[in-house]
């Protein structure tokens, strides 16, 4: 048995390693047909048109407009000016952040900490955010319904996406729908932004995190715009190196944003917003699940901070 | 293929442990660099050439070797012919573009600039191949009669990629005979594992404030940030290369050769001096060894020590990288050692917790040229790192050090108390212990675990 101790670690080591070779070779059996397969799977382009003929579910806004869903399916690889919306959007001072909640993943982080409205507004993010995962998880000891059923917003930035990229859209976009309704539902008033996910820069490319599928991705999320409830927003133009992928020099890592480019984003969003005011008060009573609604909030002025229904807004850093 | 991959540790390494285990002793070399070739395929899948360019550089060096020890006439010619060999493919490789690109700036030229891809381990298995031939020259070793026992030198799998640059005298007598046991297996495969956990447990995980702070873009962090982030990088440098000398000691003692050590506690030195016997050491006697000391070393006075330190630390910088700020690197640590030869060393020695500041300033300030390649954003970081500048950018994030310092201080701890001698005084006492064998077990395991989730990245020393 002593002579056995000289070499316990060589025997212990080949035991544990017999036992738990079957699942580290089929990780690196998966792993590699993951790689040939992403390599190969070409971006889902041809479901694009499929897609077109899809009407919004969510009937909030009592017309439906095809028209511009239309737009909004076309590949959107050309000219994006026209892309955030077929919308005039307006500039609007730092101030009109201050009932914003901004919802989103490790990019949201960004302009959480950023951003110019980063001490402002009210932030859910965290790194890794998916569409199957807001509704579930907890930042900074709040989950998501939380904030939406203890806090009145004026207007709702959900930027999602990234992290689900390679997986099944119809799961993905399903999901999404699943958020921006439980938003319009408890918060009634809210303008909600549905924001484009941003680019990759091309070196980042890979596995399934290509820009073809972010931009697929990207045109279904606009497709659940209205322009009376929901707008889209898509900085990409802004960062784009001309190829659709994200510029470089924006980029340490190719995903993130550098700070200074975060700060210029969030000043991108402040030029692109809609005025408080201009959306229809809820119209549809199936959608308002609270009765709430008083005319002279829909006219709120941007003004908010010392309006008592922000008591329990809490600024944290998260 | 890198060391620490699910790939290695369970398909390649037991398969060919297994085959060169089984094989009579008569053809273990062959196995050796057999295997080898295999495991150097392996890492230019892309480019199939080289691994045709990397046997002929091992035959024609083993002519070479033939030729000079037998030929007492001749061989000055033969050792000139080969050291051109060798190192025209070195600079072809790897500094071709650097030359085109300095040309078409000072000249206003326009030659070509392709995209080059280094075969690995290039930089050192050139230097191994030099080392050999001079060695016979100099009849400081026997020209190695087989031509399988030479491949085997040359391509052995532990450090063909990263070094440790071992030279032929070292192996010399182990390439002939050498004695395998249990317990040096067991040996070498603890060994092996310390260097994992260096790798990927301490390196990998504290290059991420590195690269954290990359991605925030070094004009929008915090004086203090900028600081943590020198440090995490030195620590990432260092634990990866320590690791993964270590990592190649273990498998050479798994298979009877006694690879040496190249790093011993650098990070203790009191000087430059001192910290470059410490570091990366088989690199520092290559450079003794061929170029120091042929040139004359200190034996000429010191204009001509000035002139060969300079020469050598020319070189060293070079070797590292093909870019400027490397040859900037070297230039500077140049001039801290002659600062320290002629002036400030002795003082340094005596004062030792003098040398101890200066050294952590030194060190990190000085990895930061090695760092970053692009002069405007090292400008930048530079300007970072002096608390009194006002903040450039009103973007950085308060308190942004806390953030990172909360994520990474266990790490930075760890690596802190791994640079000092303590832990090998600890695992000597407790080498032969139950208690060992389950601590580096639960090492290995945590490596593997993390490897699985996909958190490896390749060896840093790799564009090498």
């Amino acid at each position: 048995m002593n002579r056995y101790k000289q070499f316990l670690f060589t025997v212990l080591l080949l035991i544990t390693c017999f036992c738990a070779s079957p699942f580290i070779f089929v990780k690196i059996w998966k792993n590699s047909a993951e790689e040939k397969k992403a390599a190969a799977t070409p971006p889902p382009m041809a479901a694009v048109e499929a897609n077109a003929g899809v009407q919004t579910p969510t009937a909030e806004a009592p017309a439906d407009k095809p028209a511009d869903q239309q737009e909004a399916t076309e590949v959107p690889k050309e000219d994006s000016a026209a892309k955030s919306g077929s919308y005039a959007y307006e500039k609007a001072d730092i101030s009109y952040f201050n009932d914003a909640l901004f919802i989103g993943d490790s990019r949201t982080v960004g302009l959480q900490e950023y951003g110019i409205m980063r001490d402002i507004s009210e932030f859910f993010c965290t790194s890794g955010m998916a569409t199957s995962t807001v509704e579930t998880s907890t930042v900074s000891g709040h989950t998501l319904n939380n904030l939406l059923t203890s806090v009145k917003y004026g207007k709702i930035y959900l930027m999602i996406g990234i992290n689900e990229v390679a997986n099944n859209f119809d799961t993905t976009i399903s999901n999404y729908r699943g958020i921006v309704d439980n938003l319009k539902a408890k918060q009634p008033e809210a303008i909600i932004y549905v924001m484009g996910n941003l680019h990759v820069a091309a070196s980042a490319e890979s596995n399934g995190i290509t820009n073809a599928n972010i931009d697929y991705l990207n045109g279904l999320i606009e497709g659940l715009a209205d322009n009376e409830r929901v707008f889209y927003l898509d900085v990409n133009p802004e960062f784009d190196d001309g190829y659709g992928a994200l510029k470089e020099s924006c980029s340490g890592d190719g995903i993130h944003p550098t700070a200074e480019y975060y700060k210029e984003w969030s000043q991108w969003i402040c030029d692109h917003t809609v005025p408080d005011g201009k959306t229809p008060p809820a119209a549809e009573p199936a959608a308002a699940a609270e009765d709430s609604t008083e005319p002279a909030q829909a006219e709120e002025t941007p003004e908010k901070k010392d309006d008592s229904s922000n008591e329990f807004f809490t600024h944290t850093e998260g | 293929m890198v060391f620490s991959s699910l790939e290695f540790i369970f398909i390649f390494l037991p398969a060919f442990l297994t085959v060169y285990a089984l094989t009579p002793s008569r053809y273990k070399n062959a196995i050796l660099f057999g295997g080898s070739i295999i495991f150097y395929s392996m890492g230019v899948l892309n480019n199939p050439i080289y691994i045709l360019l990397f046997l002929l550089t091992i035959l024609f060096n083993y002519i070479i070797g033939e030729f000079i020890g037998h030929s007492r006439r001749g061989s000055r010619l033969w050792l000139t012919i080969g050291i051109v060999f060798n190192f025209w493919w070195l600079i072809f490789f790897k500094y071709t573009g650097f030359i085109f690109s300095n040309i078409n700036t000072i000249f206003r030229a326009d030659l070509p600039m392709r995209n080059i891809v280094l075969p690995i381990g290039i930089s050192f298995y050139t230097f191994q191949n030099v080392s050999y031939i001079i060695d016979v020259y100099r009849r400081k070793a026997k020209p190695e009669t087989s031509f399988i026992r030479y491949g085997a030198y040359i391509s052995m799998f532990p450090q063909l990629i990263a070094g440790p640059i071992v030279t032929y005298e070292t192996v010399a007598k182990q390439l002939k005979h050498r004695s395998h046991s249990i317990r040096r297996l067991n040996d070498g495969l603890m060994t092996f594992t310390i260097g994992l956990g260096y790798k990927v447990l301490i390196a990998n995980e504290i290059g991420g404030l590195w690269k954290d702070i990359g991605t925030i873009g070094y004009s929008s962090i915090s004086t203090k940030l900028a600081w943590l982030g020198v440090f995490a990088y030195s620590f990432q440098l260092y634990f990866d290369f320590c690791g993964y000398s270590l990592m190649a000691i273990g498998l050479g003692r798994i298979m009877g050769f006694d690879i040496p050590r190249n790093f011993n506690y650098p990070y203790l030195s009191v000087t430059m001096t001192e910290f470059w016997r410490r570091w990366h050491i088989t690199l520092g006697s290559w450079f003794r060894e061929y170029i120091y000391i042929p040139l004359g070393g200190n034996r000429h006075g010191d204009k001509k020590t000035v002139r060969n330190f300079f020469i050598v630390w020319l070189f060293t910088g070079l070797w590292h990288g093909a870019s400027w700020n490397f040859v900037i690197w070297g230039m500077v640590l140049f001039g801290l050692l002659m600062l320290e030869r002629f002036v400030i060393g002795d003082f340094l020695n005596r004062y030792k917790l003098i040398g101890h500041l200066y050294m952590f300033i030194v060190i990190p300030v000085t990895w930061l040229i090695f760092a970053v390649t692009d002069f405007h954003q090292l400008g930048v970081y530079f300007t970072r790192l002096i608390p009194f500048l006002p903040e450039r950018s009103d973007v950085i994030l308060a308190r942004d050090y806390v953030k990172y310092w909360g994520i990474y201080a266990k790490t930075f701890i760890a690596a802190i108390v791994l640079s000092t001698r303590i832990p090998e005084k600890i695992y000597k006492k407790i080498k032969g212990s139950p208690f060992c064998a389950i601590l580096l077990l639960v090492v290995f395991w945590l490596c593997v675990y993390r490897m699985y989730k996909g958190m490896d990245d390749p060896f840093m020393y790799f564009r090498f």
